[in-house]
């Protein structure tokens, strides 16, 4: 080998080394550089024992922007006022809150018993990571309504 | 309003006649009954439609139990019927126009009978018609009750010109004219819709047939709805107005912006 890249074939060698500029090109050239890339994440919600009936999904869109999130409950008391946050971790083992309290307005029951509710936050979801969405019962008592692992797709 | 008839003849017959306005108001009306032309009996159910001068349906009735029926609150224009019933041949009238001194127009139009005999016909019962995937699908989103439903019964009971005005009838929804199309045609927005990063609004994603119509950013992708599906056309329209309704077969990076999802009849044919 050495012999032929040495002496034998000259042509030979330049065309390796066209070939290998080619390749280190062609990994680093990204065909999809103009667009974001953008993960999409959903869950339904699940009640938690102490609040039967209540069910719900969730969803959220995350790119390098940040991350746009919703929810949206139904069977819930009627004009009741829910918090609801996405976190870090599962239901089983939850983690911390992303974002701010202020990122999330609160979803408002309606008559119906439902609500849905929309944020939006700077921060980008990793899909090294786990999280999950909680609704919890009030500002004042953080106990757990429902809870929905996100699943990115 | 002294109402002249003049009666026209056409393969069907139709009379008309065309009124000058007495009433100050801009309201144009057209009021008629659909007879057999030869019973001259009233058909109860014909169906009405009222198109405009480029053919496309602008209003929608059933005749009643004395074969009336009535188009009013118009602009002003060009327009005629087209008036379908079974067993009848199908007939259009020809263009009739409204201005501010025609406004009121009364029309008799008689269906020609279109029987045809058939061959003897062997009828075998099978079971009952499966329903159509598409619309179990619609109906459990329904029953989780996370958008809202427009049905065809309603669009029936409404008989809008356009779909948007179906869907402008909800809370939430507007709609925005599109300057660079020839029609005119609206794009819906939803009024809980995050805005974009960049604080832009964004038109709701359009859904045909589970075929995605709208392509953000994209040229020819701002789909107007009356565009592209008439009212009668329409089995069941879904709307999710916010990221966190959005059922996850609809959902994508503008889903923020609401998803309109409609079914039309031809999507509903349940293969054998």
């Amino acid at each position: 080998m050495d012999q032929t890249l040495a002496g034998g074939a000259p042509m030979t060698a330049r065309r390796a080394g066209l070939l290998v500029l080619c390749v280190i090109g062609a990994a680093c050239v990204d065909l999809n550089s103009g667009e974001p890339t953008v993960t999409l994440w959903e869950t339904q919600l699940e009640a938690e024992p102490d609040f039967p009936g209540v069910a719900g999904q969730a969803a959220a869109v995350s790119s390098a922007n940040g991350t746009e999130a919703g929810a949206a409950i139904r069977g819930a008391e009627p004009d009741a006022t829910h918090p609801w946050s996405v976190r870090l971790g599962s239901c089983a083992g939850p983690g911390d809150q992303i974002g701010a309290d202020d990122d999330y307005p609160e979803l408002e029951v309606s008559e119906a018993g439902r609500a849905e509710a929309n944020a939006r936050f700077g921060l980008t979801l990793s899909l090294e990571d786990a999280y999950h969405v909680e609704v919890r019962l009030s500002a004042s008592d953080r106990s757990r309504v429902a809870c929905g692992d996100l699943v990115a797709r | 309003m002294g109402r002249a008839w003049v009666p026209t003849s056409l393969a069907v017959c139709i009379a008309v006649s065309l009124c000058g306005a007495s009433s100050s108001f801009a309201q144009v009306v057209l009021e008629g009954r659909v007879l057999d032309d030869v019973s001259q009996e009233p058909l109860a159910g014909a169906r009405v439609i009222l198109l405009n001068r480029l053919n496309k349906t602008a209003g929608y009735t059933v005749a009643d139990a004395l074969g009336r029926f009535r188009f009013e609150d118009r602009d002003w224009g060009w327009y005629r019927l087209e008036v379908t019933a079974v067993g009848y041949v199908r007939a259009q009238t020809p263009f009739l126009y409204w201005t501010e001194e025609h406004d009121f127009a009364g029309l008799e139009v008689r269906l020609a009978p279109d029987a045809v005999l058939l061959a003897p016909l062997e009828v075998t019962a099978l079971s009952g018609p499966a329903r159509s995937p598409i619309l179990e699908n619609a109906d459990f989103r329904r029953e989780r009750g996370l958008g809202v439903h427009i049905t065809r019964e309603q669009i029936e009971q409404r008989s809008p010109a356009n779909v948007t005005d179906m869907l402008l009838e909800l809370p939430g929804v507007r709609a925005e004219r599109s300057g660079v199309r020839a029609s005119g045609g609206r794009q819906i927005y939803m009024g809980r819709a995050l805005a974009g990063p960049g604080g832009g609004d964004c038109p709701a994603q359009v859904w045909v047939d589970g075929v995605l119509m709208t392509r953000v950013g994209r040229a020819g992708g701002d789909v107007a709805i009356d565009d592209v599906v008439r009212p009668l056309d329409v089995e069941v329209i879904e709307v999710f107005r916010g990221l966190g309704t959005v059922p996850p077969e609809f959902l994508n990076p503008y889903a923020r912006c609401g998803v309109v999802a409609i079914w039309t009849r031809r999507s509903l044919a349940v293969p054998r």
